[in-house]
């Protein structure tokens, strides 16, 4: 299991969001996506990122993803500061410690199965020997052993989100980052990917976050984070209660959450 | 409102346009530079019809050739077209959706082709009187002529023909736009922007086998090609050769990528590694679905590869050792009797008849050569003595005589013995077997010797030996010298000496002393008093300080010849000369002159005129192929943003991604180029052996010449392609 880096002798979180700000647009025009958002992940939690559209969590997520700066704050990993990191550190910083998965699963559609997933491991420079059995090993955990051989146009939705995650956890990544991973499937799919991410999540030890706007899909995490306009709103854990209970208090916030939109508009 | 479109939309996607533009500007300028080599002569005081001659044909030739380039640039300039235009689904379908009529969109492609269209034919005409003022200085030097008057030339002619040529290629480019653009629905145009491009797969084994079939296919067409010589090309073998190396070669693109990948994923060690797999499967799809015009890349880069580096070995035969072959102001030959199809031997094969059969056929000529004692000179000089002294200086006078019962194999036999059969192999020498032996005097030997300024040659008691300069014959006549012969002429028994003679007998296109053997004047005697005539003759002229040129002087020798042979006078047809040769008919005292003046220029125009037919095929089928790489590459690389941007988001780094993006885009420019360099290797090298040894030229020279074209040309074009499509990857990626 990932070893929780120290600092100054007291276990750092996983990844620690402090105070992050991006401001959008000119002077004439200024749009704060992020006002100022803080919150930790430990090692081993799946935690779910909720809001309304245009609430800033895909923002939030690219800046965690590195693919964007943040405007002002800082984001830790490991106790290591990503926002100061030069272009070559960051792409670095992805193939070694993050893993994602995308809601159109941006697999490469001149590459098979097997070579998408073994390309979190190839780019990492891993032996080539050990990759082919760590390969297969992932793709029959994640029920994809039999589409290794074909290429993404001749699997189904599923099937290409599952692929996905296992070219996400494939490296053995400190953090999975996952954008609307059902957001594209149909809810047959989507109920057995997001098995799939619990699984990896409880039996495999990844952290995970994950970006949703599905509060179904946001009842399979152990926490979950509301956003609104660019702030954090709201926490809920799920502790011990069972997933259907957990799904009534999600629904209950989002309901309160756009109860409140409504007033405000 | 629709031209401002198209001008935006233009200005929009420079970048696809960009590397075409450049293309299409530099087809246009060497269409017209090349079309308007005529207008040049004006440049040069031609003083001779021989060079005015040579201008017009190498014009005539080049645009002859104009009509294959046009037709090269034609299909650049369509599939280009198209290709651009296919890339814009997405923005028509835009453009329907907004309500815009399909008219209306036809003529923005109608705008933009006419726009693209003129702007490179007005820039690229710009070029082209430029670089035909450059390629003046470069007829200057091919034609060893002095500019006397530097002006600024422009051919009208080479400008209406290119503004002809270019418009008749946009106007087909402009119907092909419009039916591709009427032929689109709506709903394909939209969903193109979210098409799954499909992968072209297909199972390696039948690739293992198709690949197989390609290398054995290409096999027997090396093979044929080498049988054939490629010496005519009406052989059947070349044919066959010509077809195999065609299918060969597609069957080898259509497998080649299923063929690699099979075998790459079956090495797991070297496969997966790295950006390995994304980019072998980025060519593999590339190749597969683009194989077609790989192979038509790949064999008009063997053409131009093949064309430049003969035609400029070619140059080589004209341009060494011309001096050498053309020592004497002139030369008048007397072919005096040739066989019916022209051989060098009588009707009947035996050297004795020689002389019966013409007193039959040519009593009068026999007679007059008699009175003579077969001196050309003297029957010259008496029929017009004054314009004969005024003209020639010095003349000296050589005849062959066939010798009765020696045959050349006994000495070929002689050559093989001492230096094995690969002297003797050549066909030419071959066919020699039969023909019997030439000789002539050592006294005239010596006189021919003495004009040019070569030391005079003393033969031993018994002593005969060979006289060569003829490239293709040289080890032959090297080894009879080594192997020392026996030969008899009119009774005397004599041996060969070890020297060979290297005195060139005649002006002449080459150095062309092919195994003659000087014998001492007693064995001539001999020959002639048993009734052997010669059976030909050379005489060799030095013009008199007389202050007149060179011209001046072949006119007043035309006329001394004249003098005693008019025009008119009837003879019969068994001369050697050439059709239109004036004294084509007549078998003595001349039946061809040849001016070491007239050789020079005759040569000169030859190098002219193949040095612009290689340069010009050569340069214009090198930039279309490198043009349809180039947009090939291009296009995929937009094609490919997405996936450049799913890998950088999985972590590859800018360097990474452009290392792979070097590799993709090195590994296609290479591709057809290594298998046309193949096909090249192979045709050249025949070619090498079959008829540029025999010319005594190498053809390293020229190779290394088309090497520096191909390099600079192709590799330019690869330079700009790769730095463009990293630009479209480093947007993608930023695009993030």
């Amino acid at each position: 299991m990932k070893e929780v880096a120290s600092v100054c002798g007291a276990p750092a979180p996983l990844l620690s969001v402090r105070a992050i700000e991006k401001v959008f647009g000119s002077r004439d025009s200024v749009t704060r996506a992020l006002a100022g958002v803080s919150f930790n992940v430990e090692t081993g939690e799946f935690v779910s990122i909720m809001g309304p559209s245009g609430s800033g969590k895909t923002t939030l997520l690219n800046c965690v993803s590195t693919i964007d700066k943040p405007t002002s704050g800082h984001i830790l990993v490991n106790g290591k500061d990503i926002t100061g990191m030069s272009k070559r550190q960051l792409a670095r910083f992805r193939r070694e410690e993050l893993g994602f998965i995308f809601q159109d699963s941006n697999l490469l559609d001149t590459l098979t199965g097997f070579e998408n997933i073994a390309l979190a491991l190839t780019i990492k420079n891993a032996p080539s020997g050990t990759i082919g059995s760590r390969v297969q090993n992932m793709a029959a955990a994640l029920g994809v052993a039999d589409v290794l051989k074909k290429y993404p146009s001749q699997m189904s939705g599923g099937q290409k989100q599952r692929v996905a995650a296992a070219r996400a956890i494939v490296g053995d990544p400190s953090l999975i980052l996952a954008d609307e991973p059902t957001g594209a499937l149909d809810s047959r799919s989507a109920a057995v990917m997001l098995e799939t991410l619990e699984m990896m999540n409880q039996q495999m030890g990844a952290t995970i976050m994950m970006v949703t706007h599905d509060s179904y899909a946001a009842s399979f995490s152990n926490r979950v984070l509301f956003i609104k306009d660019g702030t954090l709103f709201n926490e809920i854990r799920r502790g011990d209660m069972p997933r259907e209970d957990f799904f009534g208090r999600i629904l209950e916030v989002v309901a309160f959450l756009g109860g409140e939109a409504r007033h405000a508009a | 409102m629709l031209l401002k479109l198209a001008v935006r939309n233009i200005r929009r996607s420079v970048r696809d346009y960009s590397l075409y533009f450049v293309t299409l500007l530099f087809g246009v300028a060497v269409f017209y530079a090349f079309n308007s080599i005529g207008s040049q002569s004006i440049l040069f005081d031609i003083e001779s019809q021989a060079s005015q001659t040579v201008f017009e044909t190498t014009q005539r030739m080049l645009n002859i050739f104009s009509w294959l380039v046009a037709a090269v640039l034609g299909f650049l300039i369509v599939y280009a077209n198209r290709f651009l235009i296919k890339r814009r689904k997405h923005e028509f379908g835009i453009y329907l959706t907004l309500g815009m009529g399909p008219g209306a969109i036809t003529r923005i492609v109608l705008y933009e082709t006419l726009l693209v269209g003129c702007a490179s034919l007005a820039v690229g005409l710009v070029a082209g009187v430029v670089l035909s003022q450059g390629l003046s200085f470069v007829t200057a030097g091919l034609f060893s002529v002095t500019m006397s008057n530097y002006q600024f030339v422009f051919s009208a002619e080479a400008l209406v023909t290119t503004l002809g040529c270019f418009a008749i290629i946009y106007v087909v480019v402009a119907l092909f736009n419009l039916v591709t653009v009427q032929r689109y629905q709506l709903i394909d145009l939209l969903r193109a922007s979210a098409k799954n491009e499909k992968v072209a797969v297909r199972n390696p084994w039948v690739c293992l086998a198709a690949f197989v079939v390609a290398v054995a296919l290409l096999a027997v067409a090396y093979q044929q090609l080498i049988e054939s010589g490629l010496v005519m090309l009406d052989d059947p073998r070349f044919l066959r050769a010509t077809v195999l190396m065609l299918v060969g070669t597609l069957v080898l693109f259509w497998a080649l990528a299923g063929f690699v990948i099979g075998l790459l994923t079956r090495a797991p060690g070297a496969y997966l590694r790295g950006l390995v797999p994304f980019t072998t499967r980025q060519l593999a799809s590339k190749v597969n679905t683009a194989f077609l015009s790989l192979w038509a890349v790949c064999i008009m880069l063997f053409f131009s590869i093949t064309v430049f580096s003969t035609g400029m070995g070619l140059v080589e035969v004209f341009t060494t050792g011309m001096e050498k072959a053309n020592p004497y102001s002139a030369t008048l030959q007397a072919a005096v009797w040739y066989g019916p199809d022209g051989s060098r031997a009588t009707s009947s094969g035996d050297p004795l008849e020689r002389r019966a059969e013409m007193a039959a056929e040519a009593p009068e000529r026999l007679a007059q050569a008699e009175a003579y004692d077969w001196d050309m000179a003297a029957a010259l000089r008496d029929a017009a003595p004054e314009l004969w002294d005024a003209t020639v200086a010095q003349s000296a006078q050589i005849n062959g005589y066939s010798v009765p019962d020696e045959l050349f194999g006994p000495l070929l036999d002689a050559a093989s013995a001492v230096a094995g059969d690969a002297v003797v192999a050549n066909a030419e020498l071959a066919s020699l077997r039969d023909q019997h032996v030439a000789v002539f005097a050592l006294s005239e030997f010596n006189a021919v010797r003495a004009l040019v300024g070569q030391p005079a040659v003393e033969l031993a008691p018994g002593e005969c030996a060979m006289v060569n300069n003829l490239e293709l014959s040289q080890a032959t006549a090297e080894a009879i010298a080594k192997a020392q012969p026996a030969l008899t002429v009119g009774g005397y028994e004599l041996a060969y000496g070890p020297k060979v003679y290297d005195t060139q007998l005649e002006d002449n296109a080459m150095t062309s002393t092919a195994l003659y053997t000087v014998v001492p004047d007693e064995a001539v005697d001999e020959l002639r008093a048993q009734g052997v005539i010669p059976e030909i003759q050379f005489l060799d002229v030095m013009y008199a300080d007389n202050g007149k040129t060179a011209t001046q002087n072949d006119e007043a020798l035309a006329q001394a010849v004249a003098a005693l042979q008019p025009a008119a006078m009837g003879g019969f047809d068994k001369g050697t000369a050439g059709a239109g040769e004036p004294y084509a008919s007549l078998l003595w005292p001349v039946s061809r002159i040849i001016t070491a003046d007239a050789m020079m220029a005759q040569s000169a125009g030859l190098r002219l005129m193949i040095t612009y037919l290689a340069v010009y095929i050569g340069f214009v089928l090198l930039i279309s192929t490198a043009a349809v790489l180039a947009i090939q590459q291009l296009s995929e690389a937009a094609d490919s943003q997405p996936r450049y941007r799913a890998l950088s988001r999985l972590g590859c780094d800018a360097p990474m991604l452009n290392r792979s993006l070097f590799v993709q885009t090195l590994v296609y420019f290479l591709l057809p180029l290594v298998v046309a360099v193949c096909h090249s290797a192979c045709a050249i090298g025949v070619m090498a052996d079959s008829l540029f040894e025999m010319l005594g030229v190498s053809v390293q020279g020229p190779i290394l010449m088309a090497a520096a074209l191909v390099l600079v040309v192709y590799g330019s074009y690869f330079a700009l392609t790769y730095a463009a499509s990293r630009g479209i990857v480093r947007q993608a990626v930023r695009q993030g």
